[in-house]
């Protein structure tokens, strides 16, 4: 049995049977990761948007705008 | 859950709300097709990845704050008393996941029995609402914000600011329902005018789209770049909307207040009776008057009709539990013709730039209808407590200006200050010109040109 199991038996779910997931416990410890997750995806987004736009607006500077601005 | 009534009472309810959840979600798809259906061709991808992108990152931070902010706010805090405690709306709670409602080690008082069940599918619920918030500010913003600072609104409103306001007015013990008698039953204010009143206040700040006004001032029209795709998502939020509906109902309650008395109902969010048909009438003449009146203003265009039916709806919904469906039809009538009026006033008067009219038809329609249940309503009660202030046109036009201007206009109008001096807010001129998905797009566009090239020397060939 793995250490994160947390059910023994279904017999009696009333009583016995709380949280189904296993690693109960770890709860805490798992927003955190998600938060740091959610966080640095945030930060690292905005850089590549940014470096995106950079590496465009570097691109399109100096052209006419007939060459810009494409019929739509 | 150890006999068959009451076990029937709580799975009915836990599979009510999980069936809103799946209604809801067309709300999202009607978002999308409607924004990518204004949105002009070479900024298409961007636009609908813009919106997409709320479906994670609103929830994820709708799980780590926004439902524990429901439950801690609703008294301000500091109003009708400190943060309430709210175990199982915790990130790191038990109960927020799958859990048989066996109790706790550490928590024994908790009622796992109830929370196991329906936490769940009443967060998702919520979350549904926080992805609405948050696509109504998506479409006003199209084709010149950069997306990460979209995305931080998106968050802000979704899992922020609509979360306290609905603590505060849409609760059963909220502070304003308590001391205001705020009554907004479908949540004209706390979605509609809230997400209508951030949008305002990042449009003020984002500026206009480039070549939307001409020099004397007056607004050059974007042709919709597929109207079939803008009716087929209007139609699809119509549908998601039922399930907006049958989403803010509790579904099945003991309504009487007296002990050792029982009458089941359906209720509102504040426990207060109604039924499923009474929304349902008055869902349909609502759309029905803002149709009507959007067409009628807009001499048969179908962009203004089928927003008025959804302002007519918005217009109409803190009152919806109660109204008769001809007064429903009146105040969406009513509400849509202000909010059109009002649109184009703000439009030439501020350069307000938005793109789908959300600010009119969520922000104008959710305020006015929020203001008019006040009139309507007047004297009704708020909540079943007697101790709780009644319905008053004050209590209501006080809720108004706290959803639009304090909740939804001014922190979404600092926050995008602070953007904007950080340069975060728009994107590029050149970028903004060339197209957001170019140069996708541009070799798209010599794509079509060298087709029809060859298409046009292929026919000059056969006619000669």
């Amino acid at each position: 049995m793995s250490v994160l199991c947390q059910i023994e038996t279904w017999g009696n779910p009333a009583v016995d049977v709380g949280p189904l997931y296993p690693g109960v416990g770890s709860e805490g410890f798992l927003v955190l990761v998600c938060v740091v997750a959610w966080l640095g995806w945030t930060v690292w987004q905005i850089k590549a948007e940014n470096k995106e736009y950079a590496e465009q607006v570097a691109a399109l500077r100096g052209r006419s705008a007939e060459e810009v601005v494409v019929e739509d | 859950m150890d006999n068959e009534l009451s076990a029937l009472t709580v799975i009915f309810t836990e599979f009510y709300y999980w069936v809103t959840v799946v209604f809801m979600f067309l709300i999202h798809v009607g978002f999308c097709l409607y924004e990518v259906s204004v949105s002009r061709r070479k900024n298409m991808v961007h636009t609908l990845m813009k919106n997409a992108m709320i479906v994670p990152l609103v929830t994820v931070t709708f799980f780590f704050f926004g439902w524990w902010l429901y439950f801690a706010f609703q008294n301000g805090p500091g109003i009708t008393g400190g943060l309430k405690s709210a175990p199982w709306s915790e990130p790191w709670s038990e109960l927020m996941g799958p859990h048989m409602g066996g109790k706790p080690a550490g928590d024994p008082e908790l009622d796992t029995a109830t929370w196991a069940r329906l936490n769940g599918v009443f967060w998702a619920a919520f979350l549904l609402f926080s992805w609405t918030a948050a696509s109504v500010l998506s479409g006003a913003v199209i084709e010149r914000i950069r997306s990460g600072a979209f995305w931080i609104f998106a968050v802000f409103v979704g899992s922020v600011t609509w979360v306290i306001d609905a603590a505060w007015g849409w609760s059963d013990t909220g502070w304003m329902v308590q001391k205001l008698g705020y009554h907004d039953a479908y949540a004209s204010g706390v979605i509609h005018a809230v997400a209508g009143g951030s949008a305002l206040a990042i449009l003020s700040q984002l500026g206009p789209r480039v070549g939307r006004f001409r020099a004397d001032g007056t607004p050059r029209n974007f042709p919709l770049q597929n109207p079939w795709l803008a009716v087929i998502g209007l139609f699809l939020i119509y549908a998601g909307f039922w399930g907006f509906y049958a989403a803010c109902n509790v579904p099945i309650i003991d309504v009487d207040t007296d002990e050792g008395r029982t009458f089941f109902s359906a209720t509102t969010i504040y426990l207060t009776p109604t039924t499923l048909s009474a929304i349902t009438f008055n869902f349909l003449t609502a759309l029905a008057g803002g149709m009507l009146t959007g067409y009628f203003l807009s001499k048969g265009e179908a962009f203004w009709t089928f927003s008025g039916g959804l302002g007519g709806i918005i217009a109409a919904s803190a009152g919806n539990d109660l109204y008769h469906p001809l007064q429903a039809f009146l105040i969406a009538v009513l509400g849509v013709a202000a909010a059109y009026r009002l649109h184009y006033w703000v439009e030439r008067k501020f350069k307000i730039d938005d793109a789908v009219v959300a600010v009119a038809v969520h922000g104008y329609c959710g305020t006015i209808g929020v203001i008019v249940a006040g009139f309507v309503l007047w004297g009704y009660p708020s909540s079943p407590d007697p101790s709780f202030a009644k319905i008053t046109p004050w209590g209501q036009t006080a809720g108004a200006v706290i959803m639009f201007g304090l909740l939804g206009f001014l922190p979404c109008f600092i926050l995008a200050k602070i953007l904007k001096s950080f340069g975060l807010l728009r994107i590029p001129l050149e970028v903004e010109v060339a197209g957001l998905d170019h140069p996708v797009h541009k070799e798209e566009a010599d794509q079509v040109r060298e087709l029809i090239a060859a298409e046009r020397e292929e026919f000059r060939a056969a006619s000669r």
